[in-house]
Protein backbone atom coordinates (compact mmCIF):
# COMPACT_ATOMS: atom_id res chain seq x y z
CA UNK A 1 0.00 0.00 0.00
CA UNK A 2 1.56 3.54 -1.07
CA UNK A 3 1.59 6.12 1.53
CA UNK A 4 -1.37 7.93 -0.06
CA UNK A 5 -3.72 5.09 0.31
CA UNK A 6 -4.38 5.57 4.01
CA UNK A 7 -5.53 8.66 2.96
CA UNK A 8 -7.79 7.96 0.14
CA UNK A 9 -9.30 5.24 2.25
CA UNK A 10 -9.88 8.13 5.37
CA UNK A 11 -11.75 10.45 2.34
CA UNK A 12 -13.75 7.52 1.54
CA UNK A 13 -14.92 6.49 5.11
CA UNK A 14 -15.14 9.69 5.70
CA UNK A 15 -17.54 10.17 1.91
CA UNK A 16 -19.63 7.01 2.84
CA UNK A 17 -19.99 7.57 6.64
CA UNK A 18 -21.61 11.50 5.50
CA UNK A 19 -23.88 10.11 3.11
CA UNK A 20 -25.12 7.41 5.05
CA UNK A 21 -25.55 9.22 7.72
CA UNK A 22 -27.89 11.84 6.05
CA UNK A 23 -30.06 14.82 7.53
CA UNK A 24 -33.36 14.43 8.06
CA UNK A 25 -36.18 16.45 10.16
CA UNK A 26 -37.61 15.64 12.84
CA UNK A 27 -41.48 14.65 12.06
CA UNK A 28 -43.28 15.92 15.38
CA UNK A 29 -43.50 19.61 15.75
CA UNK A 30 -40.05 20.12 17.76
CA UNK A 31 -41.35 23.42 19.35
CA UNK A 32 -44.54 22.67 20.49
CA UNK A 33 -43.69 20.27 22.53
CA UNK A 34 -40.72 22.04 24.05
CA UNK A 35 -43.08 24.29 24.91
CA UNK A 36 -45.34 21.78 26.26
CA UNK A 37 -42.74 20.46 28.54
CA UNK A 38 -41.34 24.52 29.71
CA UNK A 39 -45.02 24.97 30.66
CA UNK A 40 -45.58 21.54 32.46
CA UNK A 41 -42.41 21.74 34.27
CA UNK A 42 -42.52 25.46 35.37
CA UNK A 43 -45.94 24.98 36.28
CA UNK A 44 -47.08 27.30 34.13
CA UNK A 45 -45.05 30.28 34.50
CA UNK A 46 -43.48 29.72 31.18
CA UNK A 47 -45.90 29.25 28.21
CA UNK A 48 -48.76 29.83 30.39
CA UNK A 49 -50.65 31.96 27.74
CA UNK A 50 -51.72 31.91 24.11
CA UNK A 51 -48.98 34.87 23.40
CA UNK A 52 -46.00 33.07 23.75
CA UNK A 53 -47.06 29.70 21.95
CA UNK A 54 -48.46 31.01 18.66
CA UNK A 55 -46.18 31.95 15.76
CA UNK A 56 -48.15 35.60 15.44
CA UNK A 57 -45.83 38.60 15.20
CA UNK A 58 -48.53 40.87 16.69
CA UNK A 59 -47.12 43.00 19.77
CA UNK A 60 -48.97 43.51 23.53
CA UNK A 61 -48.66 47.45 22.11
CA UNK A 62 -50.48 47.16 18.81
CA UNK A 63 -53.08 45.44 20.26
CA UNK A 64 -53.95 48.05 23.13
CA UNK A 65 -53.69 50.50 20.67
CA UNK A 66 -56.18 48.84 18.60
CA UNK A 67 -58.39 47.88 21.60
CA UNK A 68 -58.50 51.86 22.54
CA UNK A 69 -59.38 52.85 18.89
CA UNK A 70 -62.32 50.27 19.11
CA UNK A 71 -63.20 51.56 22.68
CA UNK A 72 -63.38 54.82 21.69
CA UNK A 73 -65.14 54.78 18.54
CA UNK A 74 -68.04 52.27 20.09
CA UNK A 75 -67.34 55.72 22.87
CA UNK A 76 -68.20 58.14 20.08
CA UNK A 77 -70.43 55.76 18.65
CA UNK A 78 -72.66 55.89 21.35
CA UNK A 79 -72.09 58.94 23.37
CA UNK A 80 -72.25 62.95 21.90
CA UNK A 81 -71.56 62.45 18.60
CA UNK A 82 -73.94 58.75 18.28
CA UNK A 83 -76.10 57.87 16.30
CA UNK A 84 -80.09 58.17 17.28
CA UNK B 1 -31.94 38.60 14.58
CA UNK B 2 -31.32 35.10 14.98
CA UNK B 3 -30.90 34.03 11.55
CA UNK B 4 -28.33 36.93 11.41
CA UNK B 5 -26.79 35.47 14.46
CA UNK B 6 -26.72 32.19 12.82
CA UNK B 7 -25.48 33.75 9.40
CA UNK B 8 -22.67 34.88 11.00
CA UNK B 9 -21.75 31.88 12.46
CA UNK B 10 -22.16 29.91 9.13
CA UNK B 11 -20.10 32.12 7.94
CA UNK B 12 -17.12 31.29 10.00
CA UNK B 13 -16.08 35.05 10.52
CA UNK B 14 -15.81 36.25 14.27
CA UNK B 15 -16.88 39.64 13.66
CA UNK B 16 -17.75 42.37 16.10
CA UNK B 17 -21.13 42.88 15.13
CA UNK B 18 -21.62 38.72 14.75
CA UNK B 19 -20.37 38.52 18.60
CA UNK B 20 -22.91 41.56 19.24
CA UNK B 21 -25.80 40.01 17.64
CA UNK B 22 -25.05 36.78 20.01
CA UNK B 23 -24.78 38.52 22.62
CA UNK B 24 -27.92 40.39 21.98
CA UNK B 25 -29.90 37.19 21.81
CA UNK B 26 -28.23 35.80 24.88
CA UNK B 27 -29.72 38.66 26.89
CA UNK B 28 -33.01 38.42 25.66
CA UNK B 29 -32.78 34.60 26.70
CA UNK B 30 -31.41 35.18 29.81
CA UNK B 31 -34.50 37.34 30.50
CA UNK B 32 -36.65 34.48 29.53
CA UNK B 33 -37.94 35.86 26.66
CA UNK B 34 -40.45 33.23 25.40
CA UNK B 35 -40.45 34.24 21.66
CA UNK B 36 -36.34 34.55 21.54
CA UNK B 37 -36.35 31.31 22.73
CA UNK B 38 -38.60 30.13 20.08
CA UNK B 39 -37.00 31.45 17.52
CA UNK B 40 -33.65 29.73 18.88
CA UNK B 41 -35.42 26.47 18.65
CA UNK B 42 -37.00 26.87 15.02
CA UNK B 43 -33.45 28.21 14.23
CA UNK B 44 -31.22 24.77 15.87
CA UNK B 45 -34.32 22.35 15.75
CA UNK B 46 -32.38 20.60 12.77
CA UNK B 47 -29.45 20.48 13.51
CA UNK B 48 -29.99 19.61 16.87
CA UNK B 49 -32.06 16.67 15.84
CA UNK B 50 -29.72 15.73 13.35
CA UNK B 51 -26.54 15.39 15.74
CA UNK B 52 -29.08 13.55 18.15
CA UNK B 53 -30.00 10.85 15.74
CA UNK B 54 -26.70 10.21 14.31
CA UNK B 55 -25.69 9.72 17.63
CA UNK B 56 -28.15 7.70 19.04
CA UNK B 57 -29.78 6.03 15.78
CA UNK B 58 -33.13 5.75 16.51
CA UNK B 59 -35.98 8.09 15.33
CA UNK B 60 -38.39 7.98 18.49
CA UNK B 61 -35.50 8.90 21.10
CA UNK B 62 -33.92 11.43 18.97
CA UNK B 63 -37.16 13.40 18.72
CA UNK B 64 -37.92 12.91 22.50
CA UNK B 65 -34.07 13.90 23.57
CA UNK B 66 -34.48 16.74 20.82
CA UNK B 67 -37.10 18.36 22.78
CA UNK B 68 -35.27 17.75 26.33
CA UNK B 69 -32.15 18.81 24.80
CA UNK B 70 -33.94 22.66 24.14
CA UNK B 71 -35.96 21.76 27.77
CA UNK B 72 -32.41 22.01 29.24
CA UNK B 73 -31.23 24.59 27.14
CA UNK B 74 -34.18 26.94 28.22
CA UNK B 75 -33.46 26.28 32.10
CA UNK B 76 -29.68 26.12 31.93
CA UNK B 77 -29.51 29.54 29.48
CA UNK B 78 -28.73 31.94 32.98
CA UNK B 79 -25.51 30.01 33.51
CA UNK B 80 -23.76 30.40 30.25
CA UNK B 81 -20.79 32.35 30.48
CA UNK B 82 -20.32 33.19 26.95
CA UNK B 83 -16.92 31.26 27.19
CA UNK B 84 -18.15 29.32 24.15
CA UNK B 85 -20.24 30.11 21.05
CA UNK B 86 -24.22 29.45 21.58
CA UNK B 87 -24.14 26.58 19.29
CA UNK B 88 -21.06 25.16 20.86
CA UNK B 89 -22.69 25.29 24.26
CA UNK B 90 -26.37 23.60 22.43
CA UNK B 91 -24.00 21.02 20.84
CA UNK B 92 -22.45 20.46 24.75
CA UNK B 93 -25.97 20.02 25.96
CA UNK B 94 -26.99 18.03 23.13
CA UNK B 95 -23.89 15.27 23.45
CA UNK B 96 -24.12 14.56 27.06
CA UNK B 97 -28.03 13.92 27.06
CA UNK B 98 -26.72 11.79 24.15
CA UNK B 99 -24.38 9.73 26.34
CA UNK B 100 -26.83 9.35 29.22
CA UNK B 101 -29.86 8.32 26.94
CA UNK B 102 -27.44 5.88 25.52
CA UNK B 103 -26.53 4.42 28.52
CA UNK B 104 -29.78 3.86 29.67
CA UNK B 105 -30.80 2.46 26.55
CA UNK B 106 -28.26 0.05 27.09
CA UNK B 107 -29.18 -0.89 30.43
CA UNK B 108 -32.75 -1.04 29.19
CA UNK B 109 -32.10 -3.42 26.15
CA UNK B 110 -29.39 -5.69 27.68
CA UNK B 111 -29.91 -9.06 26.57
CA UNK B 112 -32.42 -8.04 23.64
CA UNK B 113 -31.69 -9.44 20.02
CA UNK B 114 -30.71 -7.61 17.44
CA UNK B 115 -33.44 -7.81 15.15
CA UNK B 116 -31.66 -6.71 12.03
CA UNK B 117 -31.29 -9.00 9.26
CA UNK B 118 -27.76 -9.63 8.37
CA UNK B 119 -27.48 -7.26 5.37
CA UNK B 120 -24.56 -8.58 4.27
CA UNK B 121 -25.14 -11.75 3.68
CA UNK B 122 -27.70 -10.60 1.07
CA UNK B 123 -25.02 -8.20 -0.95
CA UNK B 124 -22.12 -9.27 -3.06
CA UNK B 125 -19.33 -7.01 -1.32
CA UNK B 126 -17.82 -5.94 -4.81
CA UNK B 127 -21.11 -4.84 -6.24
CA UNK B 128 -22.02 -3.20 -2.77
CA UNK B 129 -18.82 -0.93 -2.74
CA UNK B 130 -18.90 0.01 -6.11
CA UNK B 131 -22.06 1.19 -5.91
CA UNK B 132 -21.60 3.71 -3.46
CA UNK B 133 -17.62 4.74 -5.03
CA UNK B 134 -19.07 5.46 -8.45
CA UNK B 135 -22.00 7.07 -10.09
CA UNK B 136 -25.46 4.87 -9.42
CA UNK B 137 -27.45 4.35 -12.21
CA UNK B 138 -28.80 1.47 -12.36
CA UNK B 139 -31.58 -0.16 -9.49
CA UNK B 140 -29.46 -2.74 -8.46
CA UNK B 141 -27.08 -0.58 -7.91
CA UNK B 142 -28.81 1.57 -5.77
CA UNK B 143 -30.08 -0.78 -3.73
CA UNK B 144 -26.54 -1.91 -3.45
CA UNK B 145 -25.69 1.32 -2.18
CA UNK B 146 -28.26 1.79 0.07
CA UNK B 147 -27.52 -1.27 1.72
CA UNK B 148 -23.81 -0.41 1.94
CA UNK B 149 -25.18 2.70 3.58
CA UNK B 150 -26.81 0.46 5.86
CA UNK B 151 -23.95 -1.48 7.15
CA UNK B 152 -22.27 1.52 8.07
CA UNK B 153 -25.11 2.94 10.15
CA UNK B 154 -25.23 -0.02 11.78
CA UNK B 155 -21.71 -0.14 12.05
CA UNK B 156 -21.10 3.34 13.30
CA UNK B 157 -23.62 2.62 16.68
CA UNK B 158 -21.06 -0.53 17.45
CA UNK B 159 -17.95 1.90 17.57
CA UNK B 160 -16.94 2.36 20.87
CA UNK B 161 -19.29 5.28 22.34
CA UNK B 162 -16.42 7.77 23.16
CA UNK B 163 -14.79 7.60 19.52
CA UNK B 164 -18.45 7.74 18.01
CA UNK B 165 -19.07 10.67 19.31
CA UNK B 166 -15.80 12.64 17.95
CA UNK B 167 -15.73 11.09 14.72
CA UNK B 168 -19.59 12.53 14.29
CA UNK B 169 -18.30 15.89 15.22
CA UNK B 170 -15.74 15.79 12.68
CA UNK B 171 -17.00 13.75 9.93
CA UNK B 172 -20.70 14.04 9.46
CA UNK B 173 -20.90 17.87 11.19
CA UNK B 174 -17.69 19.07 9.82
CA UNK B 175 -16.97 20.75 13.08
CA UNK B 176 -13.14 21.87 13.51
CA UNK B 177 -11.13 20.26 16.57
CA UNK B 178 -11.04 23.00 18.42
CA UNK B 179 -14.68 23.08 18.84
CA UNK B 180 -15.14 19.48 19.08
CA UNK B 181 -12.48 19.44 21.95
CA UNK B 182 -14.87 22.64 23.74
CA UNK B 183 -18.42 20.50 23.17
CA UNK B 184 -16.51 17.25 24.33
CA UNK B 185 -14.21 18.91 26.99
CA UNK B 186 -11.33 16.97 26.36
CA UNK B 187 -7.56 18.21 24.82
CA UNK B 188 -7.75 18.74 21.28
CA UNK B 189 -4.86 15.96 20.97
CA UNK B 190 -7.33 13.29 22.61
CA UNK B 191 -9.99 14.76 20.16
CA UNK B 192 -7.46 14.11 16.88
CA UNK B 193 -6.50 10.56 18.49
CA UNK B 194 -10.14 9.31 19.16
CA UNK B 195 -11.41 10.23 15.68
CA UNK B 196 -7.87 8.71 14.39
CA UNK B 197 -9.03 5.39 16.49
CA UNK B 198 -13.05 5.83 15.77
CA UNK B 199 -12.39 5.96 11.81
CA UNK B 200 -9.69 3.02 12.01
CA UNK B 201 -12.54 1.01 14.18
CA UNK B 202 -15.39 1.82 11.80
CA UNK B 203 -13.60 1.04 8.78
CA UNK B 204 -12.64 -2.49 10.37
CA UNK B 205 -16.29 -3.06 11.03
CA UNK B 206 -17.70 -2.45 7.62
CA UNK B 207 -14.86 -4.19 5.87
CA UNK B 208 -15.88 -6.80 8.22
CA UNK B 209 -19.55 -7.02 7.27
CA UNK B 210 -19.08 -5.99 3.40
CA UNK B 211 -16.17 -9.44 3.61
CA UNK B 212 -13.79 -7.22 1.76
CA UNK B 213 -11.42 -4.38 2.24
CA UNK B 214 -12.01 -0.78 1.43
CA UNK B 215 -9.58 0.77 -1.50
Amino acid sequence: MSEEEPEKVDDAMRALLKRSLEEHAPEQPVLREVQRKIRQRSKGKFYGDGWSTTNQRVSYALVAVMMLLVVAIAYFAMGPMGVR
Amino acid sequence: MIDETLAWRDSGQYSVEGLELEAKLIERLIARDERAFNDLVRAYERRVFGLVLRMLGQRAEAEDLTQEVFVQVFKAIGTFRGESKLSTWIYRIAVNLCKNRAKYLRVRHAGEQDQLDDVAERLPPSQARHANVAQVDRPDEAVAGRQVEEIVRRSIAEVDESFRECLILCDVEELPYEEIAEITQLPVGTVKSRIFRGRAQLRELVERKLGEKIR
